[in-house]
């Protein structure tokens, strides 16, 4: 009974510390992206576009996939509906907002959990292993100015651009499914999806978006940096990553919505 | 072994408002024979284990001062404070006339610029090419051009043998040659002090001939204080102008290569001799290996 409380009270420790740290790594990269610059310490910028290369553009593929594989999805599903009712064209309002506003930003989100939360965190923590943090802290560089505040604006910047990318895959899905599999006419899809949009929709998904970025850098670089013993340590902490960014993904996202929808 | 003396006149600190920007410049001068680094009293614990009880000693400029020790007796953790990378509970660690516990990261920056440190594997960014490590330092901390720091770092590589690596990535390179690459980018802003942790590990007798020349050579010739952490007996007594023995959390004997061998202390002859039997504990439980065995 003690040991089951204590290792509750561990768990619980464990969790205030990660929330914390990722509150001051937030913190510390606000000051270093903002108020460093003014003090003579340079921003990365051409780390900055590297990072965005190696998180963006390379995630473009599986972004594409998984909008792609799910628009085609749930317009089967929306259409077979909708079909009962007499009002399949319906399926283009169901995709534009469906994607824009709520799936584009959530699917993106979890993607990038896997592709760029999971490698943020190995790349860290392998460092951290190797003694590479401390050299860089040895040599007067400080690491959240250094690693963190590159890879974080990369992701903040690049996540929401994955996720207006994926809606329009996801909508390219639906659109396939419409037209070729349904034999609908184009234009019914696309001047439903336009009357039931609005620009609200747009924007709240990429907001939706950018905070997801943002909790998968920092849910991953701060994993990252709390590695323990050698690679042991370091698959914890990638396996963590992705974890904890997806359960905070979710819940934010459950969260806004019903916040945002009224 | 004369201590606690009053800092000499030119180690006096810099005025506390001096710019800690990238371009801050080495504010003291300091003479051969000047105490460069002062540690005194350093306590240190993790958790309810204390790793050192009430360190204290001097470097001075150009010398090169041996920490030894079984592992698990202090000298890394000695080293860690040192360089900044922790805090100790209690004590004082001067750098360059200033004290650097209790300093903030920035009002660091300056000291850390005049110091280099060799860690144990290398510690080089493995994303970037062996000519990259090295050249890091020298593009953040200088306004240099490329084509001066593409000079630089191939001197400094030369200086460690090699030049011809520069387009390498470090998972290309051996373990004795990551450590000598990461020796040139500890030499990279030509710093006052080098830190060494366990410079001999991992490289053939030659290679740590050379590594040993190469710490003399920065000493004699540019008055570069070396504290070498090192288990390597052979390598410290060829390189050494004084000893420390750190045993239990204690420096137990201090002296020059000469007073280290002649000492009779058995516990520092028979670590410098490498000896199994003698005072040192070979077993580090507590308890009884009978009860222990039979679960009394």
């Amino acid at each position: 009974m003690t040991a089951a409380l204590a290792s509750l009270g561990r768990s619980g420790l464990e969790i205030i510390g990660f929330i914390v740290g990722c509150v001051r790594l937030l913190g510390e990269a606000a000051y270093w992206l903002l108020v460093g610059p003014f003090k003579g310490y340079k921003l990365r910028v051409g780390e900055i576009l590297r990072q965005s290369v190696r998180i963006g553009v390379n995630a473009v593929p599986i972004v594409f996939l998984v909008n792609f594989f799910v628009g085609v999805t749930l317009a089967v599903t929306v259409a077979d509906i909708l079909n009962i009712f007499g009002a399949p064209e319906f399926t283009g309002a169901v995709m534009g907002v469906g994607f824009w506003r709520e799936l584009a930003p959530l699917l993106t989100g979890i993607v990038m959990a896997g592709f760029a939360g999971a490698s943020l965190a190995a790349e860290l923590g392998t460092m951290k292993v190797n003694e590479e943090l401390m050299a860089l802290e040895a040599m007067a560089l400080n690491p959240v100015r250094y690693l963190c505040v590159p890879r974080l604006v990369a992701i903040l910047v690049m996540v929401p651009v994955l996720t207006l990318l994926g809606s329009a895959f996801g909508i390219f899905g639906g659109y396939i499914v419409f037209t070729a599999l349904l034999d609908f006419s184009p234009k019914a899809y696309y001047d439903k999806m336009v009357e039931a949009m609005a620009y609200k929709d747009i924007w709240v998904g990429c907001m939706k978006a950018g905070i997801f970025g943002t909790i998968v850098g920092l849910v991953g670089l701060v994993q990252g940096f709390s590695v323990r013993g050698g690679a042991e340590g370091v698959g914890r902490a990638t396996t963590n990553a992705v974890v904890y960014s997806i359960i905070l993904i979710i819940g934010t996202d459950c969260a806004l919505t019903i916040a945002l929808y009224f | 072994m004369s201590e606690q003396q009053p800092p000499p006149a030119s180690t006096a600190s810099p005025s506390p408002g001096s710019e800690p920007g990238p371009g801050a410049d080495r504010d003291a001068a300091f003479q051969k024979g000047d105490v460069i680094i002062r540690v005194r009293n350093i306590k240190k614990s993790y958790g309810d284990r204390e790793i050192l009880h009430g360190i204290s000693f001097d470097v001075r400029k150009g010398e090169t001062v041996i920490i030894m020790g079984g592992s698990g007796h202090g000298k890394s953790t000695m080293l860690r404070l040192m360089i900044g990378a922790e805090l100790p509970d209690s004590g004082t660690i001067e750098l360059f006339g200033k004290e650097i516990t209790g300093l903030a990261e920035q009002e660091m920056y300056p000291l850390k610029k005049r110091f280099g440190v060799l860690f144990q594997h290398g510690a080089l960014f493995a994303s970037m090419t062996v000519g990259e490590n090295i050249a890091l330092p020298l593009r953040e901390h200088t306004d240099l051009d490329e084509k001066i720091i593409s000079i630089i770092v191939k001197l400094k590589l030369e200086l460690v043998g090699l030049r011809d690596f520069e387009d390498l990535v470090p998972s290309q390179l051996s373990g004795g040659m990551r450590k000598r690459v990461g020796l040139a980018r500890s030499i990279a802003l030509d710093p006052e002090i080098i830190f060494y942790d366990e410079p001999g590990a991992g490289l053939d007798p030659v290679m740590l001939a050379v590594i040993d020349e190469l710490i003399t050579g920065l000493s004699d010739k540019l008055g570069v204080a070396s504290i070498v952490v090192t288990h390597e007996m052979q390598s410290a007594f060829r390189i050494a102008d004084r000893m420390l023995l750190m045993h239990g959390g204690n420096i137990l004997a201090e002296g020059t290569p000469e007073e280290i061998r002649a000492s009779d202390d058995p516990v520092l002859q028979q670590f410098i001799n490498g000896k199994a039997e003698g005072p040192i504990p070979l077993r580090l439980s507590s308890r009884d290996f009978a009860e222990d065995l039979l679960g009394g």
